[in-house]
């Protein structure tokens, strides 16, 4: 389902009715999670009930291997948790990059090329399955540090209902925030109508919507052209403006869809990581890494850069740790090859920063045009980059930098590059007034209703032509 | 802050209705080629009613008849010329919205096969249709920056036209775009996919012919280099085989001609008046189109 359409607003419409009627705080609340897991699941499965086969085996093993890291035998307990994590991730291979490992080393039209292509990739699979690691590594790591204790429950019974409502629950299962277990789990209890904090749920909702439907969807109507070979007979002009208008357009539809998850988790008594932080502000790779989808560059950096040794094995390991963090960061992303080249731009970006870093010492003040010129090109590299996002296909990324060069005498179409600019001023705005925040803190707070007002005002009578979310791809 | 925001937002909500209540706007407020087909499914669905359109004929096709002037055949004339898609998805649009117009036109150039797509669909739905048939401010060709984008091109409207001119007569552009239309067109579709399309189209057609709405096939011409490749013998071949011409009727295509096109395919905005004109010619030879003005 998705979050603008409206079944999801009658599901949800339901499901807080029912959440919230004395009856749900039965069993100390358990009915209350097992309403969220019913509902959870009529979401996932609601177009292909199949589905739900795939999530709930996925629960099972990290119901199962989690419960016994934590319970089972201590000599079995490292080998259990290794086991959890491998078949995490072979499930995660077998469904997204089946036809990736076909097209790249066998024949497509016959024998087990031909099988591996057709394999669907079951939606919110990559979000899920990490879910499912961060439970098992967690629970691991839970005999160790003291952060980690308390996350599987002695009783079975409630552990399963703990870890399923944790893989399961709707507002981020399908694109995320991805959850930590330890962030999550110690939330389950019992919630209650008036704790709701309105006005957080409601800014969250009001900016989530007002990014997808308004910013990403009218931006979705130009950038859907951005395809071969359409994209030849476009001006040098409308290519860039193409270009700027799909970066700005990512980032409300992943920062909207982050929102809304968040805003509805709270509406049901759940607090989610923020996914997003003004990432077109930032000055440095690493700035940008903890500012975009900081769900999933939190998890790369505790569950993988971490695991590789992160920076404690010197200088040059630590650049090849950032590098392969960064190619297998890219790689989560999609099942082509472009996301592995994208994840190496970002991974060697990131080395070559810490590299100069450790070598020189240059100190740019804020506010100054330096720090302003930084951050005009931080946002027009990582901009560059998803090229390849749009045009997964590595030669036509080619051909269309190769366009941007050779179409200067086309005629412009400035109605185009008017409306996509226009549809982009949000996103500008929204990162300005951050700005501004952080040295005026008061700065049009008093007038916020009149942005809301206009912003539901906007999302009624001006939102573009509804699509999915573009990271239900992933 | 909740309560002042959505007071605020009703407010403006309510202004902007009656704005559009009062206000003329007679210029295209379309801000992309989807839009454009929106629009035309919107103002089909909720601003010709099943009684008025029953002497009407409807145009249903792609782009190439949306270029047709529709105005210069006459007041009851409604082009659903769909950017992209085609007439099968003007077929379903006509016949969901269950209304029956006198007469239908079928653009012959293009048969695509899709489900109709859900943006058009959801219009037909209860929700959306009856707070469509209420508010005005949720049509597509009402949205704000529509309208003031819409209010600027009229405005400019010389300009657009004169830009639109310059970029037809760029002949590496126009030869770029033949050359891939050309590739395009010479890639042929089975004719398994075709039978499969053909079978729904002639049953939709054939629906309609049943209730007495008057059929009639058109093809627009295209450019010569491109009127005999692959796929345009093929569709012939099969509108031949599924409506015979002793069954069905052809408006002929105009045989000489001197038209110019912007791909080869869509003609320039100068000939698609004197095609509009031919064609109008051609409906009243045939007597065809119940009501033309």
């Amino acid at each position: 389902m998705l979050f603008n359409s409206l079944p999801f607003l009658i599901l949800f419409l339901i499901t807080f009715f029912v959440y919230y009627l004395p009856f749900s705080f039965f069993k100390k609340g358990n009915t209350q999670l097992l309403i969220l897991i019913l509902a959870s699941s009529i979401f996932y499965g609601y177009y292909r009930p199949s589905l739900l086969f795939l999530l709930v085996f996925s629960g099972a093993v990290n119901t199962i291997t989690s419960y016994y890291v934590s319970y089972g035998s201590l000599k079995y307990r490292r080998l259990l948790a290794y086991t959890g994590v491998i078949v995490n991730l072979a499930v995660l291979a077998f469904f997204k990059y089946s036809p990736l490992i076909a097209g790249t080393f066998f024949d497509t039209h016959n024998g087990i090329g031909a099988f591996l292509i057709t394999i669907p990739l079951p939606i919110g699979i990559s979000f899920f399955t990490f879910e499912g690691i961060s439970l098992v590594v967690d629970t691991y790591k839970g005999h160790k540090d003291d952060r980690f204790k308390n996350l599987v429950h002695e009783s079975f019974i409630t552990h399963i209902r703990n870890s399923f409502f944790f893989i399961v629950f709707f507002p981020h299962l399908v694109s995320g925030p991805i959850l930590k277990a330890h962030d999550f789990i110690p939330q389950i209890s019992n919630k209650k109508f008036k704790d709701i904090d309105w006005n957080y749920s409601f800014r969250l909702l009001v900016g989530g919507y007002f990014l997808k439907l308004v910013v990403a969807d009218n931006l979705n109507d130009f950038t859907s052209y951005l395809i071969y070979p359409l994209f030849m007979q476009y001006s040098t002009l409308d290519l860039l403006s193409l270009l700027f208008g799909y970066s700005f357009q990512i980032f409300a539809d992943f920062a909207g869809y982050s929102l809304i998850a968040l805003g509805l988790a709270s509406l049901l008594g759940y607090r989610l990581m923020q996914n997003f932080n003004f990432p077109y502000i930032s000055t440095t790779f690493s700035e940008f890494w903890r500012r975009w989808h900081i769900s999933l560059s939190t998890f790369l950096r505790e569950y993988l850069y971490f695991s590789l040794g992160g920076n404690r094995k010197g200088k040059f390991r630590t650049y090849i740790n950032l590098a392969i963090t960064m190619i297998l960061g890219g790689l989560w992303h999609g099942a082509a090859w472009s996301y592995a080249v994208w994840g190496t731009f970002h991974g060697l970006m990131l080395a070559l920063e810490r590299l100069f870093n450790d070598r020189f010492t240059v100190e740019i003040k804020k506010n100054s045009v330096a720090f302003y010129l930084k951050m005009l090109f931080i946002f027009l590299a990582v901009t560059l980059a998803w090229l390849l996002f749009r045009l997964p296909n590595f030669e036509e990324a080619v051909m269309y930098v190769k366009a941007c060069f050779q179409n200067t005498g086309m005629v412009n179409n400035y109605i185009s590059i008017f409306l996509i600019s226009l549809y982009s001023l949000p996103v500008i705005l929204y990162h300005l007034i951050y700005l501004k925040r952080r040295s005026s803190p008061a700065f049009l707070v008093k007038q916020e209703y009149l942005i809301y007002g206009a912003m539901i005002f906007l999302i009624i009578t001006n939102s573009g032509t509804p699509g999915s979310f573009i990271y239900f791809q992933f | 802050m909740i309560r002042k925001s959505i007071i605020l937002c009703l407010i403006l909500f309510i202004i902007y209705e009656l704005f559009l209540r009062v206000a003329d706007i007679h210029w295209d407020t379309s801000q992309n080629d989807k839009a454009e087909n929106v629009i035309s499914a919107q103002d089909f669905i909720f601003n010709y009613p099943a009684k008025e359109i029953s002497g009407d004929t409807v145009i249903l096709g792609t782009s190439v008849s949306r270029k047709l002037v529709t105005d210069s055949l006459g007041k009851h004339f409604i082009n659903l010329g769909f950017n992209a898609w085609s007439s099968y998805d003007g077929l379903e649009l006509v016949k969901m919205s269950k209304k029956k117009p006198a007469c239908l036109m079928i653009e012959m150039n293009y048969v695509k096969s899709q489900i109709l797509q859900p943006e058009i669909v959801d219009n037909l739905k209860p929700i959306s249709y009856y707070s469509g048939r209420l508010f005005k401010s949720l049509h597509l060709r009402n949205q704000p920056v529509g309208l003031i984008v819409g209010w600027g091109k009229n405005l400019m409207n010389d300009r657009i036209i004169a830009l639109k001119e310059k970029k037809r007569e760029d002949t590496a552009l126009y030869q770029s775009n033949l050359r891939l239309n050309r590739e395009i067109m010479n890639d042929t579709v089975p004719d398994s996919v075709l039978n499969a399309r053909f079978v729904k189209l002639k049953s939709l057609i054939d629906g309609f012919k049943k209730e007495n709405v008057g059929i009639l096939f058109f093809e627009i011409p295209i450019s010569k280099e491109l009127e005999n490749t692959a796929s345009m013998l093929a569709v012939r071949r099969f509108f031949n085989a599924y409506f015979p011409k002793n069954e069905y009727q052809y408006i002929p295509r105009p045989a000489e001609n001197d038209y110019v096109y912007s791909d080869g395919v869509h003609l320039s905005l100068g000939s698609a008046l004197d095609y509009t004109l031919d064609l109008r010619k051609e409906l009243n030879k045939l007597g065809a189109g119940s009501r033309i003005d």
